[in-house]
């Protein structure tokens, strides 16, 4: 068990991935991340392997989680999360491109905590991201 | 004794005609006296005669027993007769009646006698049964007629008469006169109901034939001919499986063995009625479609006799299926290619606004990221142009945006709700205050009432006008923005009105599409996709857009939206 890890960031794009490190960082949020890079990766950090139905990680304060992905969707791992009795109290911030209604709308239907579309303008995506820091990870009380 | 036999004397008559002869005989004797008879034989003689006349008198009283009862056959057999007699003179007077005949005329024996037999004629018959007795005396062999009789207050009797002539002698003759009234009656019925069917048959759109048990046709109505251009007689001949498309033949094979069993045809009581959809051949070689129901017809003792058919041409409605059918199909193909269309579309979308995003996102994160670490070593030119490079990314972000707005609007459907139209501006106008704080900006809110109209789509409508007029006042001291609203006959118009820098009404056409713009001026930057997709949101609500402007004088935008009723309260 990977305790020390609290920010599950799922994110197929470097770049992506690179700015949302810088992002939080600069807010000093310092807790450690780890990256998936897809769906597969995600749901093996979280539960061991894709099919596996026990929950091997009680790491992540906060997953980041991006919709669009190879191999298994972002909504599918918001599914398997969501739906699992202990996982789904991890809270799941939707942090994406799309703001396609219909996503907005599936991703809440699915249980996600937050949806926030990534801003292209650099100021806001930081000014987002450090949002997210402050609550889910400072003010946010974990349920037990 | 030579008297007429016919007439019986009664016995006083007798009597006195025997004493007369008597004395005429005394009076010869004594005229011319004979020897004197010897009185024994006078006695014998005289007892011989007395039992002659006993015995004449005996057969007498036979005989006229006789004539009597002849008589009163006579009688029963001439009045009592089930038809009436007449005898009739030359000019029709009666003669003689007996009581059927007096019966017939519904008038005393006694009042008959010397009437012409025509008073009781109707009038429409009287020509024919003058003409009729003329001939019965002239010809002097036997004669028939029918005539009506018209008895007072009853209605009219029809008669068969019959008459000849006495032999030898024309002065009078012979009639019978039978009541036909009841016969008459069934005949004219049966006419009326000949006559009748005839008429439905001639003039109905229905197709009526009759086939026998082995499906041969034996009779057809006129519509048949008409309609399919066989005679009965062709058709008599004609196999079913040469009347029938093949498959209508089949079908009707396949029905009538299912229907017309052994078993529910010996069922008496089995009514058998098939209903089918047949396609007949024409004795052109054309078909036509034809509605049928076929019945099972029964004699009066329940065995089926023939099968009678009533059809109805429906071509033109079996076409206007196929037509019908056809056209959903090219619809049903249509909308398939659109769903399909619409899906590529949807997911182009999808792709556009996820992967086009992502390296502006880079572009304008690392040229920031690059003056926020770097900082000491960047210089003011280094500092413009990564800020150009963050705007032009910005820029290229706010197009994507536009265009996916744009694509939204043009691809979703309107889900139409009641809307207060005021509240929506008033959120955008409290919204935009907040935004440009800077500015003085007077908005002014008139009353906007209630519209039925796809809320998310009328926002943007609102918040594009209200954009364009904050962008385009940019340069008044203090900007003027007035919303309003006016009730028209079967719809609403509104319009948003600024004090900005307008526009050339030369150039009002290209307002409304897409990418075209009327303002070189940096300070009025837009994409040029903000007016071509409030255009296409009213038009989708069936409503129209202008505007009206002058330069440096201001612009209103005017648009109206149906007050039709799409929602139920």
């Amino acid at each position: 068990m990977d305790i020390e890890i609290e920010i599950l960031l799922v994110e197929d794009n470097a770049n992506d991935e690179e700015l949302a490190i810088i992002a939080l960082k600069k807010h000093n949020i310092k807790n450690k991340i780890k990256i998936a890079r897809d769906g597969v990766e995600a749901l093996e950090y979280l539960f061991g392997s894709v099919d596996s139905e026990t929950l091997k990680c009680f790491g992540p304060l906060v997953v980041l989680l991006d919709l669009k992905l190879p191999r298994i969707n972002g909504l599918e791992v918001l599914r398997r999360i969501k739906s699992h009795p202990e996982a789904k109290k991890i809270p799941v911030v939707i942090l994406t491109s799309s703001s396609e209604e219909k996503d907005i709308i599936e991703s809440y239907r699915l249980g996600a905590n937050s949806y926030i579309r990534k801003p292209v303008d650099f100021n806001q995506f930081t000014e987002a991201v450090n949002q997210i820091g402050l609550y889910w990870l400072l003010l946010n009380k974990q349920s037990p | 004794m030579k008297k007429k036999p016919a007439t019986p004397l009664d016995a006083a008559e007798l009597r006195s005609q025997a004493e007369v002869k008597l004395s005429e005989r005394k009076k010869k004797t004594a005229a011319h006296p004979a020897t004197e008879p010897d009185p024994q034989r006078l006695v014998h003689e005289l007892e011989v005669h007395q039992i002659e006349l006993e015995m004449q008198n005996e057969e007498l009283v036979q005989s006229r027993a006789q004539v009597e009862a002849g008589l009163r056959q006579y009688t029963d057999l001439y009045d009592f007769a089930p038809i009436g007699y007449f005898t009739l003179a030359r000019d029709g007077a009666i003669h003689q009646v007996n009581l059927t005949g007096v019966n017939l005329l519904g008038i005393e024996r006694n009042a008959l006698i010397k009437r012409r037999f025509g008073v009781f004629v109707s009038a429409q018959s009287l020509t024919t049964f003058s003409a009729f007795l003329d001939d019965v005396f002239t010809s002097g062999s036997n004669k028939t007629c029918e005539v009506t009789l018209q008895k007072d207050g009853s209605t009219p009797l029809f008669v068969y008469i019959e008459a000849i002539t006495k032999d030898g002698q024309r002065e009078v003759c012979h009639v019978v006169v039978v009541d036909i009234t009841k016969r008459k009656q069934a005949e004219i019925a049966l006419q009326e109901s000949e006559q009748r069917y005839r008429l439905i048959t001639e003039n109905m759109n229905d197709t009526v034939w009759l086939m026998d048990m082995n499906l041969r046709t034996t009779f057809i109505s006129p519509l048949v001919e008409r309609l399919r251009g066989y005679t009965l007689e062709e058709l008599q001949t004609l196999p079913l499986d040469k009347q029938l498309a093949p498959a209508s033949f089949a079908y009707t094979r396949d029905k009538l063995a299912q229907e017309l069993t052994p078993e529910r045809l010996a069922d008496k009581n089995a009514k058998i009625s098939v209903l089918l959809e047949l396609e007949f051949y024409r004795k052109s070689g054309s078909t036509l479609w034809s509605e049928n129901s076929f019945t099972v017809i029964r004699n009066a003792d329940g065995q089926p006799v023939s099968i009678l058919g009533v059809g109805r041409d429906i071509t033109e409605r079996k076409q206007m299926e196929v037509k019908l059918h056809e056209a959903h199909q090219k619809i049903e193909t249509r909308t398939k290619d659109l769903e399909m269309i619409n899906e590529n579309l949807d997911s182009f979308a999808y792709s556009v606004s996820h992967d086009l995003r992502a390296p502006l996102r880079a572009i304008s994160g690392f040229a920031q990221v690059l003056m926020d670490t770097q900082g000491d070593k960047v210089n003011e030119e280094m500092r413009h142009y990564l800020d150009r490079i963050s705007e032009g990314a910005k820029k290229m972000g706010q197009l994507i945006d536009d265009l996916l707005g744009f694509s939204r609007v043009t691809r979703s459907e309107i889900k139409y709700e009641k809307i207060n139209v005021e509240s929506i501006v008033n959120d955008l106008v409290k919204a935009y205050r907040e935004v440009e704080l800077d500015r003085d900006i007077e908005f002014i809110v008139n009353p906007l009432g209630e519209v039925e109209a796809d809320k998310e789509m009328l926002k943007v409508v609102f918040s594009n006008l209200l954009q364009n007029a904050i962008k385009f006042t940019i340069d008044r001291k203090k900007a003027r923005i007035e919303i309003g609203s006016e009730q028209k006959e079967d719809h609403i118009q509104f319009y948003v009105k600024d004090n900005g820098i307008g526009f050339d009404m030369r150039y009002k056409d290209k307002l409304f599409k897409a990418f075209q713009r009327l303002q070189t001026d940096e300070r009025f930057s837009g994409t040029g996709i903000g007016l071509t997709t409030v255009e296409r949101i009213v038009s989708k609500h069936g409503g129209n857009i202008w505007a009206n402007g002058e330069v440096d004088k201001g612009a209103e935008f005017c648009f109206t939206l149906p007050s039709k009723t799409h929602v139920e309260d």
